[in-house]
């Protein structure tokens, strides 16, 4: 614990010794162009229950846990199992009315196979932290009442 | 029992799931009493700021701010979906470190190369500029000045770079990022066709039977391309889809023929085909009579390295590519060698698996899309690749009809329609003109109102001989925009930031945010993006797509093309053009580069005016204002003379007004109306009543099978570099990540360039997933984790690490060879080693 803790406290020193260095950072922050690559580590899924607040109400729903074991292949969707409209899972998002719709508008009695494969447009979300911070703002509640 | 996910999962898996639901209500019940005029959001379309699909997106504004972007229902080519990365577009101009002052290198409050980036105005940072590169333009000439470009330049911002270089400064030296990755895709268009391009479009994907990858991830790279093959693939029978890749990807997922395949030996396939074809007389004898010529290129043709490189001493035709010949005797000949046998042995893919792709092709009754990008452009012998592919389709007459398409994909929103149809390339002009030909400089001359002579002819420096020339001091000031050019070009150690480093050298990026390219240079010019100003991108199927300008960009930051307009102010005529040029026209004289070029009577044709939609909203447009004229529609309007003009048929754009209009329009567009399929009669406006099919782009109508043989690339693993390693992107990043890295949720979702590796490999080297592990070829090397288990598999012998990640910088192990006739790098076969940190 001492020396984690330690080993911490030198990081941070070291990371602002970098960045007065410059007024100005790539994403590498301090570390030169031909310095050695900059260190990183294993990041975890989030695995849980709930959910991930969307930005808007047009974004698609972030997965808010781990499915990189899962199958989305011709043999068949692991996320269909409890996602799909009729799933009995409770608690899980159900897709959304879009997704039953083929490219021209017409309504489909199960899931659009241009939707089928989820994972271009879910993705997981690992613990790292943000890079660069993001200064987006959607409308607040206060700003359309 | 309560029910978790994972319970679920393993009750509904065994079907035995019998749980009763109990659905609670919402403990408190919100009014809904919603003011409407600040319940309104204004939607307004743009193209997407990433790929080349070209998808169009819905932007919402309120203020002055983005606060939400939705894939766009009304748009052809991707009808209400995006990819991830297009759903998160509202994000990508609101990272917190965004540029808004110039920085200038300085020590002691003047500019020194070895200075820290200090803030300057907009008047100093030009003031430094222009000094340097009048000085450079007195010592050395036009031919010591260097311009990097884009293919996510807009269509007006790569034209008007293209004018002040070629025609301002006089300097060929302009050279796009498209170079690393179109630039074999348009070589053998030429070659074949005579005219850049592909003949089909988008709507191939809902008539093909078949569908066959050659090296193309498009699961991740064209999601929305993907998901309208799956849509065909899932929805009508029949049809199956062909995967061919140097290592196991998400495609595979949908594929019905998977081949995993040795580097470089996509040739072998391709050849082995064309010689089935022949083997079996299955060949289209009516198309071949009626449409084809058989050629030669000439071999052993080095890799674009230095001349003095060993590899280039020894070849014998060093960068030549004049064709010769041939007949379809000839070609049978040559082809013969690629036989089933030799095919899977130089491939290792299994015989069945090769034949079932064979047979595929040769049957008349399937209609076959082929896709690529970069596995076939990225290549050292690319432009002989992608002929490969088109000899098959053109021995088979599959070709410019609904679903047979031999479709080259693009990876830059607009490198068709900035790079590519602008001509922002070395040795290009607009709408497939040439520097060298004296005819197509002189109608370049006559639209642009400029004397004889004033284009010059000889081709500049390619975007790879750009490094070379910045650290052999041959260039020695360099502007580079939209793009980030020291993490994607080649050889970084040895080539590009000896070049950018330089003491010689004056180096200025554009850009919004500070990438590792600004970090290398002496100025960085803070840059207004995608819909902080009015644009025009043009799509891998040809359609041009025009979106208002939505936002104003950050106080400071400024778009491109005013930079390129401002910064030309600063140059009179007489100051740098020869006297025997300007005593042409002795008028020019006392002008500015800015009057010549954008105040000819065309660029500055069209006044201000409210920019508005159909709904009667107004939009911002600050470069028309500043300006004093409708500069973009200006620009964009003297441009489409070369299409409607020019001495290249086909090439004819939408009116700009009406571009406004649509959800994009596909070139050629004659009476108000775009081409589907170019060369076929009925579709294709230019082809002449009676002929069907005809290939209008070579003067005879005829498109070009080209035989080129199998050979090696450059380097190949050996005892001390053991592994082929190949780069690329990967779904959530897009190239360097300057943009998605800046988005949390994308960057969450992929936050570090991980080197994929086969478990058998990993274990051979004492390698566990997740260590960090140390990659090195005989440039340099990198650290960075291995995963074994992730969404890319990659067979014994090869890793892929993608480019996004600025941390590792992974371009620092690639060799700068290219393809010496396109002049692109390949950076899909590398050896490295592997070793624990």
């Amino acid at each position: 614990m001492k020396t984690t803790l330690c080993l911490l406290l030198c990081l941070i020193m070291v990371s602002v010794a970098w960045a007065s260095e410059s007024t100005v950072n790539s994403l590498r922050g301090a570390v030169a162009l031909d310095a050695p690559s900059v260190p990183t580590s294993p990041k975890e899924w989030q695995d849980g229950e709930g959910k991930i607040m969307k930005n808007y109400v047009q974004q698609p729903p972030l997965v808010p846990h781990d499915i990189s074991d899962f199958t989305i292949n011709r043999d068949g969707n692991t996320c269909l199992s409890c996602h799909n409209w009729n799933s009995e899972m409770p608690g899980a998002t159900k897709i959304g009315i879009s997704h039953f719709k083929n490219r021209d508008g017409k309504s489909l009695a199960e899931i659009s196979p241009r939707r089928y494969f989820c994972n271009q447009c879910h993705v997981m979300q690992s613990n790292a932290p943000s890079l660069i911070k993001n200064a987006f703002k959607p409308l607040s509640q206060e700003e359309i009442r | 029992m309560a029910l978790t996910r994972r319970s679920f999962l393993k009750a509904s898996a065994a079907s035995a799931a019998a749980a009763s639901i109990h659905l609670s209500l919402p403990s408190a019940v919100q009014a809904l009493d919603l003011d409407g005029e600040k319940n309104s959001i204004r939607w307004d379309k743009a193209p997407c700021r990433f790929c080349g699909v070209g998808c169009s997106v819905m932007i919402g504004t309120k203020d002055n701010r983005i606060v939400a972007t939705q894939a766009d229902p009304k748009s052809e080519v991707n009808k209400g979906i995006n990819c991830i990365k297009g759903y998160f577009l509202s994000k990508i101009m609101y990272g917190e470190d965004r540029l808004t002052t110039p920085l200038l290198r300085m020590k002691n409050g003047k500019y020194h190369k070895e200075g820290d980036f200090s803030p300057v105005s907009w008047e100093i940072a030009f003031d430094i500029m222009a000094e340097k590169w009048k000085k450079t333009l007195k010592d050395k000439g036009p031919e010591a000045i260097g311009m990097f470009g884009s293919g996510q330049w807009t269509i007006m911002e790569g034209y008007a770079a293209s004018k002040l270089m070629k025609a301002g400064f006089r300097s060929n030296n302009i050279d796009p990022n498209a170079r690393h990755c179109m630039a074999s895709a348009v070589g053998a268009f030429m070659r074949a066709f005579g005219s850049d391009e592909p003949m089909g479009c988008y709507d191939d994907l809902e008539h093909a039977d078949a569908f066959v990858l050659w090296g193309s991830n498009m699961a991740e790279m064209h999601p929305i391309l993907w998901t309208r093959i799956t849509d065909t693939r899932l929805s009508k029978a029949g049809s199956e889809v062909h995967v061919l890749s140097t290592y196991r990807h998400r495609c595979f997922d949908l594929g019905d023929n998977n081949m995993v395949f040795t580097p470089q030996t996509d040739m072998v396939i391709l050849n082995y085909i064309a010689n089935y074809i022949i083997e079996t007389k299955a060949y289209n004898t009516k198309f071949l009579e009626g449409h084809v010529n058989f050629k030669t290129t000439p071999t052993d043709i080095g890799y674009g390295l230095r001349p003095e490189h060993p590899l280039e001493q020894k070849a014998k035709n060093s960068g030549k590519g004049k064709l010769s010949v041939s007949s379809l005797d000839e070609y049978a000949e040559l082809v013969k060698p690629y036989t089933l046998d030799y095919a899977s042995e130089m491939s290792s893919v299994p015989k069945e698996q090769l034949l079932r792709l064979a047979k595929l092709y040769a049957d008349p009754k399937k209609k076959i899309t082929s896709l690529w990008t970069m596995g076939f452009n990225q290549h050292t012998r690319g432009v002989w690749t992608n002929g490969l592919l088109y000899n098959i389709h053109l021995l088979m007459g599959k070709i410019s009809e609904p679903g047979n398409s031999p479709f080259s994909l693009t990876g830059q929103p607009s490198a068709c329609g900035t790079a590519r149809e602008v001509g922002t390339f070395s040795h290009r002009l607009p709408a497939d003109l040439v520097v060298k030909k004296k005819e197509h400089r002189d109608f370049a001359e006559k639209v642009w109102k400029l004397p004889t002579g004033t284009i010059p002819a000889k081709p500049g420096y390619h975007a790879v001989q750009h490094n070379r020339m910045l650290k052999d001091s041959v260039i020695n000031v360099y502007w580079s925009m939209c793009n980030n050019n020291v993490q994607a070009g080649a050889n970084t150690n040895e080539e590009t930031l000896p070049g950018y480093r330089n003491p010689d050298n004056f180096i200025v990026v554009s850009d919004p945010y500070p990438t590792v390219s600004a970090m290398a240079a002496d100025l960085i010019l803070p840059t207004a993006m995608w819909v902080e100003k009015e644009g025009a991108y043009g799509n891998a199927e040809r359609r041009t797509q025009v979106w208002r300008q939505q936002v104003e960009a950050p106080q400071g930051a400024k778009s491109d093309l005013w930079q390129l307009m401002e910064f030309s102010k600063r140059f009179q005529v007489k100051d740098i053009w020869p006297k025997d040029l300007w005593s042409q026209d002795p008028e020019l004289a006392h002008k500015s580069l800015y009057d010549v070029l954008y105040r000819n009577g065309h660029v500055d044709e069209f006044p201000t005016q409210k920019v508005t939609d159909d709904d009667g909203n107004v939009y911002a447009n600050d470069e028309m204002d500043h300006f004093g004229f409708y500069v973009q529609k200006g620009l964009f309007e003297e441009y489409r003379k070369f299409g409607t003009d020019g001495p290249k048929k086909g090439h004819n754009l939408a009116a700009y007004d009406q571009l406004h209009k649509e959800r994009g329009m596909r070139w050629p567009v004659v009476n108000g109306k775009e081409t589907k399929w170019r060369y076929r009669e009925g579709s294709d406006p230019f082809v002449p009543a009676g002929k069907g099919l005809f290939f209008y782009g070579n003067k005879d109508g005829r498109a070009n099978i080209i035989f080129a043989p199998y050979e090696a690339p450059p380097e190949v693993p050996d005892t001390e570099y053991d592994m082929w390693m190949c780069t690329g992107r990967v779904l959530e990043h897009w190239h360097s990540g300057t943009m998605t890295q800046r988005v949390p949720e994308l960057y969450k979702a992929m936050p570090d360039a991980q080197i994929f590796m086969h478990p058998d490999d990993a274990k051979k080297r004492g390698l566990k997933r997740g260590e960090l592990a140390k990659v090195e070829s005989r440039r340099g090397e990198i650290t960075a984790m291995i995963e074994t288990r992730g969404r890319n598999k990659p067979p014994v012998g090869l890793v892929f690490i993608p480019w996004f990640d600025a941390r590792r910088l992974v371009n620092k192990l690639i060799l700068d060879a290219t393809d010496p006739l396109s002049k692109q790098t390949d950076y899909k076969k590398c050896p490295v080693r592997i070793v624990k940190v």
